[in-house]
């Protein structure tokens, strides 16, 4: 599996925006992405909120070439707490 | 328990604040032939958007008749006072006419200290002013206070500036709220969206509008046990209004620059607009198009248009025991009430009996018209919810 770990400002507990979510996929997440395997995306344990819009901003180039309802078969997340992972892939399901 | 105390001074843009005098129709209220002394009186049950409107006439009026000598007092004697929003943008027209007219201006609330308003109102920054003389520079600077916490509430303006958007401009901000509100004993998921929906608000007002953005969350006990009262308000002064762009991509000819998921909006328009009346036009349309799921301004589509926030707001209402919600922007007002608060399986909300947006337009329990084109949007979102049992 394809592990990419993300880093973000460690005095703040949660993420928002979608120009900001955007941004970080750009210069965190696109060039390490595997479209071949599978990609274990972390977010860091200080991050314990996640806004839609970060989200939708964060995933908007991934559900632009995969179908949402396959986004698991690309992505696993791995985040501070099992309810903020399954938020994080609803939320790019929505 | 120690409460932060934090006081940053933030020059808003004085012109923008100015704007909420625009459009409103200069109205002289008092019968006394004495234009040195103006006593507005205020006998609506409700203080609201239609008292407020009062007192921007009258103020108007003596502003054009530059009768700048004059001592203004305004009464209030209602029994209620709305909403937060109404004592925001009360504050909001003390602070322009005292900073940019330079007027002598004093207020009384005469209100029921026993209701929960009475509550916000001594929260507020009037409260110190009431019946008393204006200290004109500490209202200002209390006014102008960029960021002010204390134990049931936390008051931010946050700068409109677009090259925060790529930012983790908004992630501070929602942290801090996450700081303020964890100190409730709300419960977790209730929290979470209470915070998110914060968030995405002042996103919404940065990336939408042109105007700084006041918000002002209030927490409170409740009379019935175990539950507290949530009050969240964001204001923008400004003249770009919710819907303003869909507005213009539906007059614009050229629509190739456009998500091509807007073509719902066109469908929806031409289905509609021969339903268009002084009471529901293309202004409301366009607002409550901006709720629908995938409807960006976006050059570059991939937002999820307003459906995200009108879902958390959704979520918010059904997880809450009472509840009062709406938007303003312009002279339009959409509420999220119930029955009509509900998503399609397409992410469609109608706020109608049939929940169709695409044909139907909606009740006018759920989109109204108020008297002027205001300067302003604003999210008024009142809650009563169960505190967590430990």
């Amino acid at each position: 599996m394809n592990r990419i770990e993300l880093k973000f400002d460690k005095t703040i507990n949660s993420l928002a925006g979608n120009d900001y979510g955007y941004k970080e996929y750009k210069d965190q997440v696109e060039s390490k992405f595997k479209w071949d395997e599978k990609n274990e995306i972390v977010f860091p344990n200080n991050i314990e909120k996640i806004a839609i819009s970060f989200i939708q901003g964060f995933a908007r180039d991934i559900v632009d070439k995969i179908d949402k309802n396959k986004i698991e078969d690309y992505i696993t997340i791995k985040s501070s707490s099992e309810y903020l992972t399954d938020k994080i892939i609803s939320n790019m399901k929505f | 328990m120690l409460y932060l105390k934090i006081s940053w001074v933030w020059v808003l843009k004085m012109q923008d604040v100015d704007k909420i005098f625009e459009n409103i129709e200069a109205t002289c209220h008092i019968n006394s032939g004495n234009f040195d002394k103006h006593k507005i009186r205020i006998k609506d049950k409700r203080f609201g958007y239609k008292s407020i409107f009062k007192i921007i006439e009258h103020l108007k009026w003596i502003i054009n008749n530059k009768l700048f000598n004059s001592t203004i007092k305004i009464v209030i004697d209602s029994e209620v006072i709305a909403d937060d929003a109404s004592l925001i943008i009360f504050e909001t027209i003390i602070y322009n006419i005292i900073k940019k007219y330079n007027l002598n201006i004093s207020y009384i609330f005469n209100i029921n200290n026993k209701i929960l308003g009475y509550e916000l109102f001594r929260l507020s920054n009037l409260y110190k002013f009431n019946d008393r003389f204006i200290d004109r520079q500490e209202f200002i600077e209390k006014y102008e206070q960029r960021l002010d916490i204390n134990k049931n509430r936390f008051r931010k303006i946050t700068y409109n500036n677009k090259e925060n958007l790529p930012t983790n401009y908004l992630s501070i901000t929602m942290s801090e709220f996450s700081t303020f509100l964890s100190a409730f004993n709300l419960q977790k998921e209730y929290l979470d969206d209470l915070i998110e929906v914060i968030s995405e608000i002042i996103g919404n007002a940065i990336e939408h509008s042109n105007g700084d953005c006041i918000i002002d969350v209030k927490v409170l006990n409740h009379k019935k046990k175990d539950h507290k009262f949530v009050s969240i308000t964001s204001i923008s002064i400004g003249d770009i209004f919710i819907g303003s762009e869909i507005k213009e991509f539906i007059n614009n000819c050229d629509k190739s620059c456009y998500s091509s998921n807007n073509k719902i909006v066109i469908n929806a328009y031409n289905n509609q607009k021969a339903l268009f009346s002084s009471d529901y036009d293309i202004d409301s349309f366009a607002m409550v198009s901006a709720y629908q799921k995938y409807v960006t301004t976006r050059i570059n589509p991939g937002g999820t248009g307003g459906s995200g926030l009108t879902t958390l707001i959704q979520t918010l209402i059904e997880k809450s025991e009472n509840n009062h919600c709406y938007s303003l922007s312009g002279n339009n007002i959409v509420f999220f009430n119930k029955p009509f608060l509900s998503l399609t399986k397409d992410g469609l909300i109608g706020f109608n009996e049939l929940n169709d947006y695409m044909n139907n337009i909606p009740s006018l329990d759920a989109v109204r018209k108020i008297k002027y084109k205001f300067n302003c949007t604003i999210y008024n979102l009142m809650f009563v919810v169960k505190e967590m049992i430990e």
